[in-house]
């Protein structure tokens, strides 16, 4: 494409076009070329438009189908936790079915198909939002605090997690990126004058805080119960030496030093945990010793 | 807060509204500097209560949408552990997880 002027002075442009299966060199006037311009331009962002909002439409159907299945797959848990929590026994079964027969459930609330469906948990999805509303378009800060964030996942998952164990530290992770998103909200602009929002800012950052001991709590918890019953059977198979307070001077003397410190280590871990095995509460390592309820706290394998 | 227009001329007089004891009262102001003062403090006042709640609207609306997910999170964590304890065996007794005695 050119220009030209012609002997009034006109401006003309010099472009190519189709004309009957042909590409020819055409010569029309420069207000024209600008108006055909414009109008395509206009075409192609309405296009745009229109492939965004059905983008967005399927987007809201998939996510109200997704949403209706999850419901779908609550409710019985629902009824059936309804029984459980009245102490029949007679339902328990049913509730480790109900939790078998619906995997959805915990890829839906957790973190467990990551690397199948990263839109599809609901986790990630706050996780995502609250480092946009952090990171606003800063890249470099997003992608650094999502790769803190992973590795604060891995690390509180622990080799092998189980499902529970997944939702969990998901649930840690996005409350402790909420109570960031609280910190830094208030750390920005500290001296606010609107006294609402400084109140509305304080209230959320203690709700923020609340929360993530709240997450922290019940995963402290959960392991805490499960190694609790992996103790007793243990304890049951193979009962552990009494632990005497002479024993770690009689090892001294005998020149066995490690032996020695390692039973008073367990007997600290002891006095901490309330447990004979030593177990990380967080990150729920316990000596190699096996889930006796691996059935229902299988692993997670994720290839 | 509020021009009125009283008497015989029609003047604009200026009034403030307050509330005591239960019952809102009117404080005239006249129609002089005195009120004239007083009704641009008393809108700018406003103005600055219209922008706070404004402010506060669009800070909600923003955390509007990614608070509900957050809740949903929560909800669903907290169905799937009590299920999952539930089945594995333990029950809770006032807040406390505790272990069935007859589970093996």
């Amino acid at each position: 494409m050119w220009t030209e002027h012609d002997e009034n002075d006109q401006e003309w442009v010099r472009t190519f076009r189709e004309v009957d299966g042909k590409i020819v060199n055409v010569r029309i006037p420069l207000e024209q070329y600008e108006r055909e311009q414009e109008a395509a331009r206009i075409a192609q962002e309405r296009q745009w438009a229109e492939q965004k909002a059905e983008e967005e439409r399927q987007a809201a159907v998939a996510e109200q189908e997704r949403r209706a299945a999850m419901m779908a797959a609550i409710t019985p848990l629902q009824a059936t936790l309804t029984l459980a929590r009245r102490g029949s026994n007679e339902i328990l079964p049913k509730l480790r079915q109900v939790l078998d027969e619906h995997p959805e459930l915990w890829q839906h609330f957790g973190n467990l198909a990551l690397q199948v469906q990263e839109n599809g948990n609901l986790a990630l999805q706050v996780q995502e939002k609250w480092l946009q509303l952090i990171a606003g378009k800063d890249l470099y800060l997003a992608e650094s605090l999502r790769l803190h964030l992973d590795a604060m996942r891995s690390e509180l998952a622990g080799p092998h997690p189980s499902p529970l164990d997944c939702l969990l530290v998901d649930r840690i992770v996005a409350c402790h990126v909420q109570t960031m998103y609280a910190d830094a909200m208030e750390a920005t602009d500290p001296t606010a004058e609107n006294m609402r929002v400084a109140r509305y800012r304080m209230d959320r950052r203690d709700q923020a805080h609340k929360q993530l001991m709240s997450a922290v709590k019940t995963l402290t918890t959960v392991r805490n119960l499960v190694a609790r019953t992996n103790v007793i059977q243990i304890q049951v198979l193979n009962p552990p030496m009494p632990h005497s307070a002479v024993a770690p001077i009689i090892a001294e003397a005998n020149g066995d030093e490690p032996a020695a410190k390692e039973r008073t280590m367990q007997a600290e871990k002891v006095a901490v945990n309330g447990l004979a095995h030593p177990v990380n509460r967080l990150n729920g390592a316990m000596n190699g010793h096996r889930n006796r309820f691996a059935g229902v706290l299988e692993p997670v394998t994720t290839e | 807060m509020a021009w009125e227009a009283r008497g015989k001329g029609q003047h604009r007089f200026y009034y403030r509204s307050r509330r005591a004891g239960g019952k809102v009262e009117k404080v005239y102001l006249g129609r002089g500097d005195v009120a004239r003062e007083a009704a641009a403090k008393d809108a700018a006042a406003k103005a600055k209560l219209a922008a706070d709640h404004a402010e506060l609207a669009e800070l909600e609306a923003k955390l509007a949408g990614v608070d509900q997910l957050a809740a949903e999170v929560e909800v669903g964590a907290d169905l799937l552990t009590e299920a999952t304890l539930l089945s594995i065996g333990f029950h809770q007794h006032r807040g406390q997880w505790r272990r069935h005695r007859d589970v093996d």
